[in-house]
């Protein structure tokens, strides 16, 4: 048993305060980060109470129920910054890999306050599949809604296609690592392979809408 | 024995998949019609991670069914992006009026549009008579709806069916209802008989639509393929969401040519661009 909404108190304190210190971009990425731990926390009430209302167990939880509720929850203040603020390519961006890593970030606090941080190796595997899938997931759908939102006829079926598609690819990603073996390398293996293939069309990404 | 087969024909879909995701990305890089080819791409990457999703969980928990069916919303995903590059499609393929200079109105597709509605209404009825999941049913029906008004929308404004094949289309599609309904109230013999009569409809469907599409490609013909090709898929779809064991099997496979015809007849109408 972790007081995971403490934890986020602790963390989410001096990120808040040195929101005041900093100015343009920086304070973009650090209100997104702050938003994006909110969205953990919220997502795993949601999860575990819709986990509990389903009659489903832990792991089936974390493979059916969490990636929907995850990238659905993620998906909802990127879109809240695409309709009201209308940005321009690159903060969308910024904004998208904020709420993916502090997501990521409060993630593995939690996990490692639960399970323990004794192995270094399954520390840095967890950070490197873990921190990398959620950024992958959020970069995915922020470069999905960055090039539809300008084409009517598109704009709804493809901003949910592409939501629907990082959920595809959070499941397969829970599915796979929840087994011991070689799965689960695969698991782990698949975020860091798809964010450089990632890293291809993002460099040519234009930061301008 | 089924259960073998069934992973051969998967892992042969999956490496379809594979094949057409190389494809339209290779599509991608000659740099026309870009946004087309980017969602095409997308669609074919949802379709392959549904597939992967479905053969790993096959190959980690055998024994245990699905609460939820995960990789339906890899489906979804599919589906609605494939809606997005007929529709973007069909909004580059709009000409200017001479007169007006504004864009040519597209001939009305309204009745063409409300029957594939009561057409997907009434299919996703009888899913959730077969499987009693409702609500993934709902989302799935939704996302398929939508592609299937989508591509008969293209079908009706390009003028690629006669009266007498949308005549003949709209009387299968009743049918295929039709007796579906029936086989609820009926004996189990007199069931599989109907099974196997809606199969033969729906193959015969199939065959049309692929035979379309390579006649179509063989005319060299750059505007009919593409939307053909999508209402083959969507046939192909009804053909596997309504049956199940070895006729699902075949219908798959079916699905697996159709990708390899949805990628040549989109790259023949990049490349006449």
């Amino acid at each position: 048993m972790i007081y995971a909404e403490n934890i986020l108190i602790c963390i989410a304190v001096p990120l808040f305060i040195s929101l005041i210190f900093v100015k343009g971009n920086a304070r973009q990425f650090v209100a997104s980060f702050l938003v994006g731990m909110g969205v953990c926390l919220i997502s795993a009430y949601i999860s575990g109470f819709t986990g509990l209302v389903s009659g489903l167990d832990e792991n089936n939880t974390a493979i059916f129920i969490s990636p929907v509720i995850e990238e659905t929850l993620k998906f909802l203040p990127l879109l809240y910054i695409l309709a009201i603020f209308a940005p321009e390519n690159d903060t969308l961006l910024l904004c998208s890999l904020g709420i993916g890593a502090g997501f990521a970030t409060f993630e593995n606090c939690c996990h490692i306050l639960a399970a323990g941080a004794e192995s270094l190796t399954y520390i840095l595997i967890r950070g490197l599949a873990v921190g990398v899938m959620h950024i992958v997931s959020m970069i995915m759908l922020a470069m999905g809604m960055a090039v539809i939102r300008h084409i009517r006829a598109v704009s709804v079926s493809g901003i949910i296609g592409a939501l629907a598609l990082s959920m595809m690819f959070h499941a397969l990603y829970n599915l796979l690592v929840s087994e011991q073996g070689i799965s689960s390398y695969i698991g782990y293996v698949l975020p860091i392979v798809t964010a450089i293939l990632l890293y291809i069309p993002y460099r040519k990404f234009p930061n301008k809408s | 024995m089924t259960s073998g087969w069934s992973n051969i024909i998967s892992v042969i879909h999956t490496a379809v998949l594979i094949i057409t995701v190389f494809g339209s990305a290779r599509l991608i890089r000659k740099g026309k019609k870009v946004l087309i080819t980017v969602f095409f791409t997308f669609a074919m990457v949802s379709f392959l991670l549904s597939g992967l999703y479905w053969i790993a969980y096959d190959l980690l928990r055998p024994e245990t069914r699905m609460p939820f069916a995960a990789n339906e919303i890899g489906e979804c995903a599919g589906f609605l992006l494939l809606a997005a590059v007929v529709s973007a499609m069909n909004d580059c393929n709009k000409g200017v009026d001479e007169n007006s200079g504004l864009p040519q109105k597209s001939q009305s597709a309204m009745k063409e549009t409300i029957f594939s509605v009561l057409f997907t209404i009434s299919n996703v009825a009888l899913w959730i008579a077969w499987s009693g999941e409702w609500l993934e049913d709902i989302i799935v029906g939704g996302a398929f709806g939508y592609l299937l008004c989508v591509a008969v929308r293209a079908l009706k404004q390009r003028n690629i069916l006669t009266n007498k094949e949308w005549f003949i289309c709209g009387g299968a599609c009743i049918s295929l209802v039709v007796v579906q309904t029936i086989s609820f109230f009926v004996s189990q013999r007199t069931h599989t008989a109907l099974d196997i009569a809606c199969f033969t409809l729906l193959a015969v469907g199939m065959l049309y639509f692929i035979v379309r599409v390579i006649k179509a490609l063989k005319n060299g013909d750059t505007a009919k393929p593409f939307c053909l090709s999508v209402a083959g898929f969507s046939w192909v779809i009804i053909a596997m969401y309504m049956n199940s064991g070895i006729l699902y099997m075949i219908a798959l496979s079916v699905n697996a040519l159709m990708m390899i015809l949805l990628l040549l007849s989109l790259r023949k109408e990049v490349m006449a661009s």
